[in-house]
């Protein structure tokens, strides 16, 4: 028991000297690519993209307008480098510029709607490894087209905040201050999020087929 | 707590996100009501589902395009920084526009007032001045040489005396004698001449400066002061005129 405890000890330790590493390097890429250096902007592309690119695409619902959700994110984290103060959580600034990207992209484009078919044709969701996996593979392709229905049915605050808690893991004071309101808002929207997911997951699947695309 | 409020609570519950001590007394609630304690299995079943979608796997080659762009834009933005650099070299664009449309407003502005020049009224260009001491500002004629077309100012008035000494002793009867002439600026000699009836300069018109004008070119007119202020004496001879044959016409106004 105390070895386990010990262990799991040693684990946090080394999880939180990984993260602090992580931050470390990132600061030092920061500082660089606001001297001017595009190799180091470039090495935090690659280290945030699928993070950035995996948020817009909960927040927007299509593959297409996530890619231009998280390039037009990453061109004003660019040409924002020069206000950003390294000592400050990058993630957190990160976050939020997504967050307003996708806000901004969003009420251009009214209208949009998802389809699974587009997205598994187009790529973005990977098809079934093997014949074995094909009736779990449809199943799980099946709730996330629920799950990203139902995102798509909440207001754009709402949704905004249910994502960032429970799919992002951040935790509510975090996700507060990424979108500029209380915790105590948030915690109404997530509540209230929470309810309306609730009630669209019991009607697809209790009626056990998929919403239409 | 009543099942009303512990419902409106449990979505939090759900994912701990409430408070310690309101955690607490919803737990206490939970113990003892079924329904709310099967409506809070629900939402932590359908929280852990929630929570079950793991980041999306996103194929590379989408990734990879996604970056390239953003380099292309980032390189095409570096490009227009340092064209711009060449015009404006060291300053930022944002300030530099402004510097220019504050320009434009100074300039707009500097035109507009300058373009504003204040009305003349219609006619005061020629109009003749007339000086305090009642004369009127006229051209002496051409006998004398002068300028038509610069006239020299009339002789100022001196205030007569009221009593001329030794010339009439009768209070009734206003003396008239010769003129004491006081030419200020220039001198004028006045010729003695012969001149017809002495008639009234034509009527005021509507332009007096025209009229004056006019009438300066065609009549050499001549004041002369009494020693009653109130009366003056004018010889007006046509220019033209013979002068031997003009004789001076005293006449008292």
């Amino acid at each position: 028991m105390e070895i386990a405890l010990m262990a799991e000890k040693i684990e946090g330790h080394d999880e939180s000297r990984d993260r602090e590493e992580a931050v470390a390097t990132t600061a030092r890429l920061i500082i660089r690519a606001k001297a001017g250096d595009t190799t180091a902007f470039d090495q935090i592309v690659i280290g945030h993209q699928r993070r950035v690119f995996s948020l817009a695409w909960r927040l927007l619902g299509n593959r297409e307008d996530a890619r231009d959700a998280a390039q037009e994110t990453f061109l004003r984290v660019y040409k924002s480098f020069g206000k950003f103060d390294p000592a400050q959580d990058f993630n957190g600034w990160l976050y939020r510029i997504t967050v307003n990207v996708c806000r901004d992209l969003a009420r251009k484009r009214r209208g949009g709607h998802f389809s699974l078919e587009a997205e598994v044709k187009s790529g973005a969701i990977a098809e079934p490894a093997s014949h074995h996996n094909t009736e779990s593979a449809a199943m799980l392709a099946q709730e996330h087209a629920i799950l990203l229905r139902a995102l798509a049915t909440l207001p754009e605050k709402e949704r905004a905040a249910i994502v960032l808690r429970d799919l992002e893991g951040l935790d509510t004071e975090e996700v507060a201050r990424i979108l500029g309101s209380s915790p105590t808002t948030v915690r109404s929207q997530i509540s209230a999020a929470r309810v309306k997911i609730k009630a669209f997951r019991d009607r697809f699947l209790k009626r056990g087929a998929a919403p239409r695309a | 707590m009543q099942c009303t409020h512990a419902e409106k609570l449990i979505p939090l519950f759900a994912g701990d996100d409430l408070p310690a001590r309101e955690a607490g007394a919803l737990r206490r609630h939970l113990e003892s009501c079924a329904n709310c304690r099967r409506l809070a299995s629900e939402f932590e079943e359908s929280h852990d589902w929630l929570r079950g979608f793991a980041a999306q796997q996103f194929d590379d080659v989408v990734l990879n395009d996604m970056r390239d762009s953003v380099l292309r834009d980032i390189g095409r933005i570096e490009n227009r920084a340092r064209r711009f650099q060449w015009i404006v070299p060291g300053w930022n664009l944002k300030f530099a526009a402004s510097m220019a449309v504050l320009l434009l407003i100074v300039f707009a502005a500097t035109y507009a007032y300058r373009g504003r020049r204040p009305q003349m009224i219609p006619g005061k260009e020629n109009f003749v001045e007339i000086n305090p001491g009642g004369g009127r500002k006229y051209s002496p004629g051409g006998a004398q040489g002068n300028d038509e077309l610069n006239p020299s100012p009339v002789p100022t008035q001196r205030l007569a005396p009221k009593r001329a000494h030794g010339i009439n002793e009768n209070r009734d009867v206003k003396p008239v004698r010769l003129p004491d002439l006081a030419v200020v600026n220039t001198p004028i000699v006045p010729t003695i001449i012969n001149i017809g009836p002495v008639f009234e300069p034509p009527p005021l018109g509507a332009d007096l400066a025209m009229d004056d004008a006019i009438f300066n070119r065609e009549m050499t007119r001549i004041e002369f002061q009494t020693a009653d202020p109130n009366i003056r004496i004018i010889w007006l001879a046509p220019k033209e005129s013979d002068s031997s044959s003009i004789k001076p016409s005293a006449s008292a106004r």
